[in-house]
């Protein structure tokens, strides 16, 4: 059985055209992935919010104005090192985890002009923001000439002056009702920060990354893609297709072994190809798959059976050629690949609202089950999820496996 | 002497068509036993039936003595196959496709590689071990097809038409090799469309046709079956009527000039020549170069099966 798996590999690695769907293509994919995802992930990223804000007057509410901008933001004096007294709040500025990008002008219209003279910068300011009566006003500029990324800053700076006037509210109508609790420091203190009233509790072992699931679902299409083994593989040993497959039939080696030595020559073609794809995404692209490289390579090798599998089903539908074999596969395969979300976000959509709406035909898809087993030992912080996907796997194969028995054992024909 | 194939009433039917009808065979240890028949006259399908790549529907097949069943490894592990289409990896190289074929029937590796290095000396690919099929020409793919079902010394060995489409000198080193593995004690069972390859290297030969056996026996017993003799071919003006008197002599089946030669054919008789000569003497004419040729198994295997053209 060793030299039908030896010849066998070196066979179907020989072979043009196996390569080229089962490890090229998926590479080539995952890049074009890269490329595609990166302004996606840049978006997704927290990014500071450029505003030009009018310096406050030095009375009373133009320095709580001027603690609340120093809570919140930071500006090119506080990266220097320092900026006039009334801005220092002695905090800790952090320019990386602040949420407003400050430059301070003296007038209004320095503000606009600065706005507007910045409009075609990379980053441009988002708008500017004037204390007046005690309660900021904020200016944004226009829709037509903001972009995507200018339109959520300018949310997250209405969002924050928003705070910022609820606050003031607070204190007015508590001035109002209790003055004396003004005099309590802690009191005084609780109205300068803010309000943690939720507890953040993480949930997944690792943070969901909406681009993540497309990567997922590409290793459950490279995955699939490796039937064409299979394919390729069974065609040269059947003697009814092949004058090759009818001269190692008359050999003296059992049939069963011919048979269990190609299949599992194609399930190590198979897996290294997934492994090479995956090791590209997991250390060139740098993805996580949080940390579960075992129970990864589990999952890859559990596909690559199933996918074989596949392959040996498909081969063996009678009177269709090899093109016409290779054609069904790869229907299958972008088929399974639409409903495991690979084709971009409405696709990634339509997976979802099946797998709320119709979970079993979530069960019956070979390219959802293992992009969602890549998902669960991302996520989740138990092997449970992984282990039902693995069993659904396990009985894919066996199915595909059961179809293909009759002709896998068949060894005389009526006419060859 | 120990009987290596012997194959009773097969019958193979294609739906309606029958290909072996009670077709019969045996064949004895250390010959070299021609299959003939026009294309379509069963000889590949007797061959795969005996090998059990197709299932037949009555009859009894044995080799070496026992019946033969798919799972007859013991048998198959002593059989050599040389198909008629050239049936190996294009990916592989010479080497390891002989290596393949030849781990198909023996397991030991040292033994294996001896047998691979004697099977290329055999057939002359020791220069091209490396090199893959499709780089190979029609002569030197004949040579490794045959490498490869006959590097693990079988005893048995099943050629079906090995030389097709091959130049003179590789099918002459053909040849040479399949007598030379007679020599050393293997049966062949060797069909060709190739008269004079049959004739040339077999020890005894069946004509079969409609998956029926028309004839068998050795060339020389073939050829006695037939009708047509000598053909005598002499350079001569021959007159009509010394031409008339030639084809009124006993046993001439016809007479007729070409290209100012006398060309005559005879049944089998001993005078032939000697009263074709006296005739010619008698109207005296001076007779140049003679050729007196016996019949082919070419002119025995068109009488048996007929000249109308097959599909």
């Amino acid at each position: 059985m060793l030299i039908t798996i030896r010849y066998t590999l070196i066979n179907l690695i020989k072979t043009p055209g196996i390569l080229i769907w089962t490890l090229v293509f998926p590479l080539v994919l995952s890049t074009v992935f890269v490329a595609m995802f990166s302004s996606i992930d840049k978006m997704a990223e927290t990014q500071t919010v450029r505003v030009v804000v009018v310096s406050p007057p030095k009375d009373s509410s133009g320095v709580a104005f001027q603690a609340f901008l120093d809570e919140v933001g930071t500006s090119a004096a506080d990266d220097d090192g320092g900026r006039d007294s009334t801005n220092d709040g002695g905090r800790d500025a952090n320019p990386e985890s602040s949420l407003l990008d400050i430059t301070y002008v003296t007038t209004e219209e320095e503000a606009k002009t600065l706005v507007v003279d910045h409009l075609q910068d990379e980053q441009p300011y988002v708008g500017y923001v004037v204390l007046r009566d005690g309660l900021p006003e904020v200016f944004v500029i226009g829709k037509q000439s903001a972009s995507e990324s200018q339109s959520i800053g300018s949310s997250i700076l209405s969002l924050v002056m928003n705070a910022y006037s609820e606050r003031m509210s607070l204190v007015g109508q508590l001035a109002a009702d209790n003055p004396a609790a003004l005099e309590n420091p802690l009191v005084l203190k609780s109205l300068g920060t803010q309000a943690q009233v939720t507890q953040q509790v993480q949930l997944t072992l690792h943070h969901p990354q909406e681009t993540v699931r497309f990567y997922f679902a590409l290793l459950g299409m490279a995955a699939l893609f490796g039937g064409s083994v299979g394919i390729v593989a069974l065609q040269l040993l059947k003697p009814n297709i092949s004058s090759l497959g009818a001269r190692r039939a008359v050999g003296a080696m059992s049939h069963s072994k011919s048979v269990a030595g190609t299949i599992i020559a194609c399930w190590i073609v198979c897996f290294t190809c997934l492994c090479v794809t995956f090791a590209y995404l997991r250390f060139v692209v740098q993805i996580d798959f949080g940390g579960q490289d075992a129970a990864a390579l589990v999952i890859l090798a559990l596909a690559s059976l199933l996918a074989t599998a596949l392959g040996c089903a498909i081969s063996s539908i009678p009177k269709i050629p090899e093109d016409g074999k290779n054609g069904i596969l790869t229907g299958v395969v972008c088929f399974a690949s639409l409903f495991a979300g690979l084709y971009g976000q409405p696709t990634m959509e339509l997976a979802d609202a099946i797998s709320k709406q119709v979970p079993a035909l979530d069960l019956i898809n070979p390219a959802t089950q293992i992009s969602q087993a890549f998902y669960s030992i991302t996520y989740y912080d138990s092997y449970e999820p992984l282990i039902g996907h693995l069993l659904i796997m396990a009985i894919m194969t066996f199915v595909f496996f059961v179809l293909s028995v009759q002709s896998l054992r068949r060894q005389r024909y009526a006419s060859l | 002497m120990e009987e290596m194939v012997l194959v009773k009433n097969l019958v193979k039917r294609y739906d309606d068509v029958i290909a072996l009808d009670h077709f019969s065979l045996d064949i004895a240890s250390g010959e070299i036993f021609g299959l003939l028949g026009p294309n379509g006259s069963g000889k590949t399908t007797a061959i795969n039936c005996i090998l059990q790549l197709l299932s037949y529907d009555k009859g009894e097949i044995k080799l070496f003595g026992q019946p033969m069943t798919q799972t007859s490894y013991d048998i198959k592990r002593r059989i050599g196959v040389v198909p008629q289409n050239v049936a190996v990896f294009e990916s592989l190289t010479v080497k390891e496709n002989i290596d393949y074929f030849c781990g198909l029937y023996v397991t030991d590796k040292r033994e294996r590689k001896r047998l691979v290095l004697e099977a290329m000396e055999f057939v002359g690919l020791e220069d091209y071990e490396r090199a893959r099929p499709k780089k190979l020409s029609g002569g030197l793919l004949r040579r490794l097809n045959i490498a490869c079902g006959i590097a693990h010394k079988p005893q048995l060995i099943f050629f079906d038409e090995p030389t097709v489409a091959v130049d003179p000198q590789s099918r002459a080193s053909i040849l040479v090799g399949i007598q030379q593995m007679n020599a050393q004690g293997a049966t062949i069972v060797y069909t060709s469309h190739y008269m004079e390859e049959v004739e040339q290297i077999c020890t005894r030969v069946m004509i079969m046709d409609k998956g029926k056996t028309l004839a068998c026996g050795t060339s020389e017993e073939l050829k006695v079956l037939v009708h047509a003799g000598e053909k005598i071919t002499i350079e001569a003006n021959v007159s009509q009527a010394a031409l008339m008197r030639i084809q009124s002599l006993d046993h001439v089946i016809s007479a007729k000039i070409n290209e100012g030669r006398l060309e005559v054919t005879c049944e089998n008789a001993e005078h032939n020549v000697a009263d074709v000569l006296a005739e010619l003497s008698k109207a005296k004419i001076r007779p140049g170069r003679i050729w007196a040729e016996p019949p082919t198994l070419q002119d025995v295997f068109l009488e048996i099966t007929g000249r109308e053209l097959r599909d």
